[in-house]
């Protein structure tokens, strides 16, 4: 028997213990027999198991070129490198699926290992929930996108990844993503097994707060990435497009940070219960549709896998997904109203509330654009599309305002502030906010949506170097040095001063965004030793060469390109030709990145008689500056994410004593 | 050779999946979770929140954020909250305590009833 035989089988086994553990988990959950609940937490694991299994014989099978394997042959060929053989798996419907089931069965396993015992009324639950989307998964393995499907003859060579997806880049891209979106599959199960087991109190929210952080924190890596990508790879000079693929990424992105704003109303104050059910149900909900949006085809993309009808085996899903919540939340309508109400509209807690209904509302913005031209040829027949114009109109201002409410949150108070202290807490975040927006008027800068990126980002800066200098100044009114004061400032309020970090990050990725008003382009066709100019840079085309990479063959402009007197610096965009299965041209742009501009050129093509080159240039302003913000982000989040969970110190040892005492008392 | 040993592994990784779903059921009985318990530790996590909440309160109050008079209040509020968990906590502590002491001398007298019963059969 071949070792691949094992593959489908264990997809099977896995398939039905997945179905017998999300019955068995609910059914113990509800009769409360440990037996079914320790049972479905053991499916978990099997069924983790037969999916890691699962997915190590599909990468073997490319990285040792199995051929026979129809999807092997047409995402590998034996001239890639083995790094993306690997990723390769993930590079078409079927093993992106797999990879799916197997990040599900990861962070399953892990939230079994970490809460079975802390959580024993929603474990099997939740375990019954993760078990019943690991269902949905391995039967769309199983019955649909097939990964371990057999050619019936051995071809010589596989077709090969298309080129594009051939980037250290997009080759980390989806496990990010995943990481992301497969995440709030945890959350979601918890916020189940509350709504089952009526515990709606703050137990699974203060549960679930790391584990919505760190998907949370995947999806901004994940999006970073894609951005990335796009910018290096698909050569249009841009990061982001308003794509639909890109849309659908970046949608649970929003609702999830106003979960994660949210979750901490209903910690203090016992508030929005309801809305976090809804949120971590529409982050979880997203997360399928952008799953659909890709590989429905109903929405053209760049990013789009072939036209398939396996999303609407996802819309399917997305509907029993959202109903089943929705059933259950109006049962438990009674267990999901407030404790308590608002203080102050002067206070922390509105301010997060406005934050949310922005994030919401960009996130809505987001959708309607995207699904316009799905809903508008369901309505009239007629497909009617809306471009980058209608999300930038639309999200500048909500943005802006966004920007606003981060630097409001952190200088107020939680229930409410006075009017005394909020006069002295806006005092130098004011100022900052009118002398940036003057500064960024005066030095020529004239659209309305970088003006206001300058002013009120210097404000949200403001207000954070303020809060981090007043606690600072507070502990070493104790006697610290202030080095100390800081470090323990922020080591002892991780997730406070966390979030005070991801804001400065946001603020870095605003700034990055708002360049792009800036962006200069110029397309020329060079002879060797010509020159041309672009803003301040002076680029010299010096000529072409051919050269031979592990699977394609490339023409390289070699580009000298001097701002100034400054020191003259190489680059080398390419045009590479890839021969195998798809014959795909690609562009490899070279960026001479710099703090404040990024110098980026494109080879659009080289004619070898009279050795000139068609060479695109643009000069992008501050795009390094989104990528450092998303590092500041992600540094944020980290920090936050280390704070040390709450602790439920039992007295166990007076608890033994007692046992034993009455022992010998007896 | 290497592969079909590598087979064999895998058909125990199989069988140990399942083994993993199934063997709750072949093990002794379980006692379902005590809901008191439960109940206990999620008042000792609500005490430790609520201190959490009194040291943020603190740092509000030391960064200017709220006036004496509101913090004061606040913070009475908050104390207030925090001393009502402990003190429940006491008396569930005192509670469970009482429940093992009681399990134990039935454990005590039930051992010592076996003893005596297999010493007169």
């Amino acid at each position: 028997m071949s070792v691949y035989a094992l593959g489908p089988l264990a997809l099977w086994i896995g398939l039905a213990l997945a179905l017998y553990g999300a019955v068995v988990g609910h059914l113990g959950g509800i009769r409360k027999d440990a037996r079914m609940a320790d049972a479905a937490v053991g499916a978990v694991f099997g069924v983790s198991a037969c999916v890691a299994l699962a997915y190590t014989l599909l990468t073997a099978a490319f990285v040792t070129d199995q051929f026979q394997f129809s999807y092997v042959a047409s995402n590998a060929s034996r001239a890639m490198p083995v790094w993306y053989k690997a990723a390769a798996v993930w590079g078409g419907m079927e093993g992106s699926m797999l990879l799916w089931a197997l990040i599900l069965a990861g962070y399953s396993t892990a939230a079994m290992l970490a809460l079975r015992h802390r959580q024993p009324f929603l474990v099997p639950h939740a375990a019954g929930t993760l078990l019943a989307i690991m269902s949905f998964f391995l039967i769309v393995l199983v019955f649909s996108s097939q990964p371990f499907v057999r050619l019936g003859f051995l071809p010589v060579d596989g077709q090969g990844l298309n080129p594009l997806l051939q980037n250290h880049w997009m080759a980390a891209h989806p496990p990010s993503l995943y990481l992301g979106y497969v995440g709030w599959s945890v959350p979601f199960a918890f916020a189940i097994g509350a709504l089952i087991s009526g515990r709606l109190g703050p137990e699974w929210i203060t549960a679930m707060r790391k584990w919505s952080l760190f998907p949370f924190m995947f999806l901004t890596i994940g999006n970073l990435m894609g951005s990335h990508w796009a910018y290096i790879e698909l050569g249009w000079g841009g990061f982001w497009g308003w794509d639909p693929v890109e849309n659908s990424a970046i949608m649970p992105w929003f609702v999830a940070a106003a979960f994660v704003h949210s979750i901490m109303i209903q910690e203090k104050k016992g508030m929005l219960k309801l809305w976090n059910v809804a949120l971590v149900t529409a982050t979880f909900a997203l997360t399928i549709l952008g799953t659909f949006v890709t590989r429905s085809g109903i929405i053209e993309s760049v990013h789009a896998f072939a036209s398939t009808n396996i999303g609407y085996v996802f819309l399917t899903f997305l509907v029993i997904v959202v109903a089943i919540t929705a059933g259950l939340t109006w049962w438990r309508a009674d267990l999901l109203k407030t404790e308590s109400h608002l203080e102050s509209f002067a206070s922390r807690e509105s301010a997060f509330l406005f934050n949310n209904l922005l994030l919401v509302g960009i996130a809505f913005a987001i959708w309607w654009g995207t699904f316009f031209p799905f809903i508008s040829e369901a309505l009239t027949g007629q497909r009617i599309s809306v471009g980058p114009p209608f999300f930038n109109q639309v999200n500048g201002p909500l943005s802006v305002a966004l920007l606003v409410t981060l630097g409001v949150g952190p200088v107020i108070a939680w229930r409410r502030t006075s009017a005394r202290s909020l006069q002295r807490n806006f005092l130098l975040p004011t100022a900052a906010l009118v002398a940036a927006g003057i500064a960024a008027v005066a030095i020529g800068i004239r659209q309305w949506y970088a003006v206001s990126v300058v002013a009120f980002g210097a404000f949200v800066l403001a207000t954070v170097v303020q809060e981090m200098a007043r606690g600072t100044r507070a502990r070493m009114a104790r006697g610290e040095n202030p080095a100390a004061a800081l470090v323990r400032l922020i080591g002892k309020n991780r997730r406070r001063y966390g979030g005070y970090i991801v804001h400065i990050g946001v603020v870095f990725v605003f700034m990055g965004i708002a360049g792009a008003l800036f962006v200069q382009e110029k397309s020329v066709r060079l002879a060797p030793g010509e020159t041309t100019t672009i803003g301040t840079f002076e680029v010299l085309y010096r000529n072409t060469d051919l050269e031979q990479g592990p699977n394609y063959v490339a023409s390289v402009a070699n580009l000298t390109v001097r701002e100034g007197d400054g020191r003259p610096q190489r680059i080398r965009p390419e045009r590479r030709f890839y021969p195998t299965g798809q014959e795909q041209v690609t562009t490899e742009v070279a960026i001479w990145s710099r703090l404040f501009e990024d110098f980026y050129a494109i080879v659009d093509a080289h004619h070898p008689g009279p050795g000139t080159a068609d060479l695109t240039f643009i000069v992008n302003p501050m795009v390094l500056w989104l990528w450092i913000g998303g590092g500041v982000m992600v540094f944020g989040l980290l920090v936050s994410l280390s704070t040390p969970r709450p602790k439920a110190r039992p007295a166990a040892r007076e608890g033994m004593e007692a046992e034993r005492t009455g022992a010998a008392a007896g | 050779m290497i592969g079909a040993a590598l087979a064999l592994l895998g058909l125990w990784v199989l069988l140990a999946a399942v083994w993993l779903a199934v063997w709750p059921f072949f093990r002794a009985e379980r006692a379902a979770p005590d809901a008191d318990e439960v109940e206990l530790r999620d008042l000792r996590i609500e005490k430790e929140r609520l201190l959490g909440e009194i040291h943020e309160l603190e740092l509000d109050w030391e960064t200017g954020k709220l006036s004496d008079e509101d913090y004061r209040a606040l913070e009475a509020r908050l104390k207030g909250r925090a001393i009502e968990v402990m003190r429940e906590i006491d008396v569930r502590e005192a509670a469970a305590l009482e429940r093992r002491s009681r399990a134990g001398r039935r454990k005590r007298q039930d051992t010592k009833a076996g003893d005596e019963a297999r010493r007169v059969g």
